[in-house]
């Protein structure tokens, strides 16, 4: 059973997935404002099985796990927030405290443009994610769509830029928001609130950084998953039928993101090879 | 007379010489070796290419301290896409933790040789303690007429970690927890 549950496919995708379906399962039958909730599980599940319990030392990787947990309380609460610029305001805010905090061993490192171009990089991106999922409250297939797409990309991206850790934690995200987009399809009512937008946001935005900052992945490589919210505004999609909807969403959600991982993916020197 | 001469210099010559001083350490003849276990099929080697320290040492009064800060991102087995994952969040995650060090905290003596060191061995800010037998030990002056002599300390060394003790964790177990380690050291005495 153990040996089960050290297999990489087993903790990023198969355990997160069967836990979050039927979390999301329980948490549409009986608490549905927090079925998004689905997911978290599904990246708590990935970050316990490949980390444990452990947060020494503190790296970039371990903050993450804390971040995306606490995204999600936040979430909760700024939610209720009906300002729109108090609520992204303290979106903002958030989301500095959040990459400065994991970033800022590597920025103390860091010099010149490459210094420029992690700060300003890091919070554009974000800001960027962060915002639109707030704005996409309101389309809520798209919203999961796009959260959908943003782990899946950033998961193969984070493998393929050198980091396992970081691809493992996004497909937990990945599986978690799968199983969620599988339940909508038989609770339509779902709606995408903050608490699972900011957790997606900081943590596909993050552990994307991260993979930039901490391993070898290229800064266009989220340049391109960037675009993967703009989705929402394809037009005519939001009157098709629900189920329409949903597919439509995604499929052009997951080419953005494959665009991504092929570019990636063909700017790799040397994609042979197992060592 | 004169044989008597010839013998005193001859016995200045043989005799055990007392070293002491304060040595830098060479950095092109200075580099931590580790070896760990991949997959169970075969034994991997690799080094750390970048190192700085220092040296502390008196073989007559036993008494010695040395100091190694190693560039983690210096690690290298040979293969650039390995170099790079072992560089990534997934292993020693250099961009975080751009530093390893050795510091000891004591140096045992066999006779006028040192033998061993303890110290604390910091990995990702993670400091454990870490006990290095010295296999081989040399002082003397540097044999190459471009070295004009200089005094220069070298040792061998040995010692082993379990790299989950520094919160290394990923493969494990296909890829080894056990880490042998050997230091190759020379140090040059401080002008």
């Amino acid at each position: 059973m153990l040996a089960v549950l050290e297999r990489p496919e087993v903790q990023s995708a198969v355990a997160p997935l069967v836990l979050s379906l039927l979390a999301g399962w329980g948490l549409f039958r009986w608490a549905p404002r927090y079925a998004g909730w689905a997911v978290v599980l599904g990246f708590v599940t990935t970050a316990l099985l490949v980390n444990g319990l452990e947060f020494v030392p503190l790296t970039g990787a371990r903050k993450i796990m804390l971040v995306v947990v606490l995204a999600a309380v936040a979430g909760i609460v700024l939610d209720r927030v009906q300002a729109p610029g108090q609520r992204r305001a303290a979106l903002l805010g958030l989301m500095l405290v959040a990459y400065f905090w994991i970033a800022y061993r590597v920025l103390a490192n860091t010099q010149g443009v490459a210094l420029g171009l992690a700060i300003a990089g890091g919070v554009l991106y974000l800001a960027w994610l962060v915002l639109a999922l707030d704005r996409m409250r309101e389309n809520s297939a798209a919203a999961l769509a796009v959260s959908l797409a943003l782990a899946m990309g950033t998961s193969i991206i984070s493998i393929l830029g050198a980091s396992a850790l970081l691809g493992q934690l996004s497909a937990g995200l990945a599986a978690g928001a799968g199983a969620l987009w599988l339940l909508t399809w038989r609770y339509s009512d779902f709606r995408f609130n903050l608490d699972l937008g900011l957790a997606v946001a900081l943590g596909t935005g993050l552990l994307g950084l991260g993979a930039v900052l901490f391993a070898q992945l290229p800064w266009h490589a989220l340049a391109v998953l960037a675009l993967a919210p703009l989705v929402s505004l394809l037009p005519g999609v939001c009157r098709l039928p629900g189920w329409q909807q949903r597919v439509a969403y995604l499929l052009a959600a997951l080419i953005v993101a494959g665009s991504a991982v092929a570019w990636v993916w063909s700017t790799l020197e040397d994609s042979s090879g197992l060592y | 007379m004169k044989k008597l001469a010839v013998l005193t210099l001859l016995g200045a010559a043989i005799a055990p010489t007392a070293w002491a001083g304060s040595y830098t350490l060479d950095p092109t003849h200075t580099y931590p070796h580790f070896t760990i276990m991949h997959l169970g099929f075969s034994t991997m080697h690799g080094r750390f290419d970048k190192t700085e320290g220092s040296l502390e040492l008196d073989t007559a009064k036993k008494t010695a301290s040395v100091s190694i800060t190693i560039d983690a991102a210096s690690i290298n087995t040979g293969f650039i896409k390995r170099d790079d994952h072992l560089r990534s969040p997934d292993f020693f995650n250099v961009a975080e933790f751009p530093k390893i060090t050795y510091k000891s905290t004591k140096v045992s003596f066999n006779g006028d040789t040192p033998s061993q060191v303890e110290g604390e061995l910091t990995i990702m800010n993670v400091t454990k303690p870490v006990t290095l037998e010295i296999t081989h030990a040399k002082c003397g002056p540097h044999p190459m007429p471009q070295m004009k002599g200089k005094e220069v300390c070298g040792f061998n060394a040995k010692g082993a970690i379990k790299r989950s003790d520094f919160g290394i964790k990923y493969g494990l177990p296909a890829i080894g927890d056990d880490v042998a380690l050997e230091f190759e050291v020379e140090a040059g005495k401080n002008q």
